[in-house]
């Protein structure tokens, strides 16, 4: 059952090993922007970390709460992240400017924020206890709850989970016993679907949005298939005109499901329960973080087939309590208990075929064939390598063609990176240019960095090894440079 | 060591040469080209600064600034509109081979022969950090355009990958066996290329550091330039033996080859011209004091912009090896730069009207 097990050689690009781990502040929630380029992290402290993923620095830094926040949820466009802390209170915090644009009360701690893809002030929580409240982060903007999935629910207060699916027009309400779909703006019930009576504890949907995973109380994670309209985006959406108040009607003369149940996932060994579910990017695979306090395992099933169990990821010495599938690239983040967030990549093999064309690499020995005029004294005829004989094919240099999948039109502008703020170094090394020069004796250059200030150029203190450089050319490398040219052509003439 | 004397003395027959080819396509007289769809780039207006030669010119991604690395340790920004000299960089002990502008036009990366790395702030031109790891010369930079990172290639036959920020190495590449002549990203940071003396040019995968593709040809001349293509599709490459390639590196292939100009010592840049509504260009100078400009599908020659054997002859080209050339991001610019004995930077601009 442990594809590991069967072939241990077989190369399975799943991360395997920790590659980093950041640390800064104690780290309680963690989410991945839509490009995977930021990283925000959420803070016992009540402060807000954005890590630049490429570099692994904390880029920005920000306290929008006072108190530990709880949860947190990127918009789609990236320019706002939405923070629910354990003050009670969700913030909508504006990246770009580093500041909270707008602050809600709600009715209790949220355990988790679903942004919806158009609207960044519209955010969904999910709360230990009582409904899922629809919000509003804008001035005069209200809370509204969810509707209760049946009476029997309602009366005992159970918690339930709440999420946008990826077109933001549909909501997956998932409380102990059932699961629903919910139009966004009338909150009607689309359609229900009947669960084991455990408590539900969270929600991830896939990057594609067609696969939506519920993490049960009773130590399953089990897996819905979405219908494709719920995924399209909305500007398909649109395309295909509608009114709200017929859509219930409509879906169920076409008989159409917009959410099956496609199968649930356990440990049958050890029977322990979840803590945190995501899905790969390629949707291929569905991870489990299992409650284990001691250590960090992470179950990963094949979601085709029988859905059997992959590996068992583990490594750190702590348990994960929230798991992060980077949206574009085979690597996942793990929120460890004690506050760090570990980055796992997988083991990498050096393709050294790419460091010499007409090389290929041989998983096996291979028999030389000696081509029959391979040691004549006639040589043959070159191939005149590199140009190709089609020359004349018009080349494009200008038409991007954007390989990432989805399409950032409906979300208006976009933040994609954050950009590069550097802040001037304090002592030791004294600030700027004048100390810089000052501690260069013999530097003939002007300090001033004032506009227009021409540099007072003394050519009788100049080091006599930039005269050795002649002219100069690119800097004094330039007379290593242009020798060593030569040495070069020398070699290649014997 | 360069030899100025035998440039020069090889010099005068060839400039006379381009000059002849390129009065037909707009010379001295200011009028429309013959040709409607050839470029008739004209001398804007020349910098003055630079004490000896000016080896990288770079515009800022919002074309309003023009930055110059020079030998004489210092960059410059200039207004490429006025002329003016903004700021004049200067912090490196000595000369500055590279300049690199942030994607947001707010901070300068040079790279120097003192090893070093340094960030300014382009506003100010205050100096903010200095990365040191290199061993050998720095001889050429560039921005991520995606994120806060920096990548440098160097006489030491690394490249490396700085995290801005803080000032610290991510990733050291070991990527060829002969010194590094350049670097570049593509337009959204997920390769980079570079190139070296060893006659290869390697794409690489910023974010594992492997090596995604090799790019070379069976005579292997040393690789003096690198650099993506806009869309990050292809890449152009300048060789020691008077070519320019443009690669398609899915294929490892080369599409376009581009001859005539003179490049055999020095690491000359070449630029992608994109803004002319007359045609797309490729853009490069040479070590005969002139500037070539290539259509980019026809692979012809469409305009030489004439250089002068000396500084006291007639004319206003560049009288020297012709380094560095930028495309301006929007308008129909180009800038250029030329070694010691010339010591400026030129501004040409296109201002004839492209057939309706």
């Amino acid at each position: 059952m442990n594809r590991r097990l069967q072939d241990p050689f077989e190369d399975l690009d799943l991360p395997l090993f920790i590659e980093e781990v950041l640390q800064q502040g104690v780290a309680r929630c963690i989410a991945f922007n839509h490009w995977g380029t930021v990283l925000a992290a959420g803070c016992e402290d009540g402060s807000l970390v954005l890590w630049d993923f490429e570099t692994r620095v904390a880029a920005r830094e920000a306290a929008p709460h006072a108190q530990a926040i709880t949860c947190l949820a990127w918009s789609r466009c990236g320019r706002f992240v939405a923070t629910g802390s354990r003050d009670g209170c969700t913030a909508l915090w504006d990246v770009a400017r580093s500041e909270a644009v707008y602050r809600q009360e709600l009715p209790g701690v949220p355990v988790a924020l679903s942004g919806q893809r158009q609207n960044p002030t519209c955010v969904l929580a999910s709360f230990y206890a009582g409904p899922p409240q629809l919000v509003a982060l804008r001035p005069g903007g209200a809370a509204r709850a969810l509707p209760a999935l049946g009476p029997e629910h309602s009366s005992r207060k159970a918690g339930g989970a709440a999420l946008f699916s990826r077109s933001g027009a549909h909501i997956f309400l998932a409380s102990a016993g059932a699961m629903a779909v919910l139009d966004a703006s009338s909150l009607q019930v689309l359609q229900t679907l009947q669960m084991p009576p455990a408590r539900v504890e969270g929600l991830a949907l896939s990057q594609c949005g067609r696969h939506l995973l519920a993490i049960c109380g009773d130590k399953a994670i089990r897996e819905f298939s979405v219908a494709e309209r719920l995924a399209t985006s909305v500007a398909e959406r649109l395309a295909t005109a509608h009114t709200p108040a017929s859509r219930p009607a409509t879906l169920e003369q076409e008989g159409k499901l917009l959410l099956a149940a496609a199968g649930e996932f356990r440990n049958p060994v050890e029977g322990h329960g979840w803590r945190a579910a995501a899905l790969t990017s390629d949707g291929e695979h569905v991870l489990g973080a299992s409650d284990v306090r001691a250590a960090n395992v992470i179950f990963a099933w094949s979601r085709f087939g029988k859905r059997q169990l992959d590996v068992i990821i583990e490594g750190a010495k702590e348990g994960a309590a929230a798991l992060a599938w980077h949206p574009r690239r085979n690597c996942m983040a793990s929120l460890g208990d004690s506050g760090a967030i570990f980055l796992w990549a997988r083991v990498y093999s050096e393709r050294w075929s790419a460091f010499a064309p007409g090389f290929s690499e041989l998983q096996d020995n291979e028999e030389y064939v000696e081509q029959e005029d391979e040691f004549d004294i006639n040589a043959r005829p070159e191939p005149e390598a590199g140009v190709a004989e089609d020359e004349d094919r018009e080349v494009d240099i200008l038409a991007e063609q954007d390989a990432q999948s989805g399409s950032d039109s409906d979300v208006g502008a976009v933040l994609r990176f954050l950009p590069l703020v550097v802040q001037p170094q304090t002592p030791p090394e004294s600030p700027a240019v004048d100390g810089g020069a000052a501690r260069q004796a013999g530097n003939a250059q002007g300090t001033s960095p004032l506009p227009g200030t021409e540099p007072k150029q003394d050519p009788a203190v100049e080091p006599t090894r930039e005269e050795r450089a002649a002219n100069g050319e690119r800097g004094t490398g330039e007379a290593y440079k242009t020798s060593y040219k030569l040495v070069r052509l020398a070699e290649a003439a014997t | 060591m360069a030899q100025p004397g035998e440039v020069a003395n090889a010099t005068p027959p060839a400039a006379a040469q381009t000059h002849e080819e390129a009065r037909p396509a707009g010379g001295e007289t200011r009028r429309i080209p013959a040709d409607p769809h050839r470029p008739a780039y004209q001398l804007k207006r020349t910098l003055e600064g630079h004490t000896r030669g000016v080896v990288s010119v770079k515009f800022s991604n919002d074309g309003r600034r023009l930055a110059s690395a020079s030998a004489d340790k210092t960059a410059r920004v200039w207004d490429p509109f006025t002329g003016d000299c903004l700021h004049i960089l200067s912090g490196h002990t000595e000369g500055v081979n590279d300049v690199a502008w942030d994607p947001e036009d707010r901070y300068l990366a040079t790279a120097s022969d003192d090893k070093t790395l340094l960030l300014w702030a382009a506003q100010t031109g205050e100096r903010l950090r200095k990365l040191e790891g290199h061993t050998n010369y720095v001889f050429c930079c560039a921005f991520n355009p995606a994120h806060g990172s920096l990548v440098s290639g160097s006489f030491d036959e690394t490249v490396r990958l700085w995290e801005v920020k803080e000032g610290k190495e991510i990733k050291h590449l070991p990527a060829h066996s002969d010194p590094v002549t350049a670097v570049d990203f593509n337009r959204d940071g997920t390769l980079i290329v570079s190139s070296s003396y060893d006659g290869l040019a390697r794409l690489w995968y910023p974010a594992t550091g492997s090596c995604r593709a090799t790019l070379v040809d069976a005579a292997a001349p040393p690789v003096a330039f690198a650099k993506f293509s806009p869309n990050g599709k292809y890449v152009l490459v300048a060789t020691l033996d008077d070519t320019l390639k443009l690669w398609d590196y899915e294929k490892v292939k080369a599409v376009k080859v581009y001859r005539g100009h003179k490049n055999r010592m020095h690491c000359l840049f070449g630029a992608f011209c994109v803004t002319d509504t007359k045609g797309k260009w490729i853009v490069a100078g040479s070590e005969d004091h002139s500037i070539f400009i290539w259509g980019l599908n026809t692979k012809q020659v469409v305009q030489v912009l004439p250089g002068r054997p000396s500084k006291d002859a007639p004319g206003e080209g560049h009288c020297d090896a012709v380094l560095a050339v930028a495309c301006h991001p929007k308008e129909t610019m180009i800038a250029s730069g030329a070694l010691g004995a010339d010591c400026t930077v030129k501004v040409w601009v296109d201002e004839a009207l492209a057939p309706s």
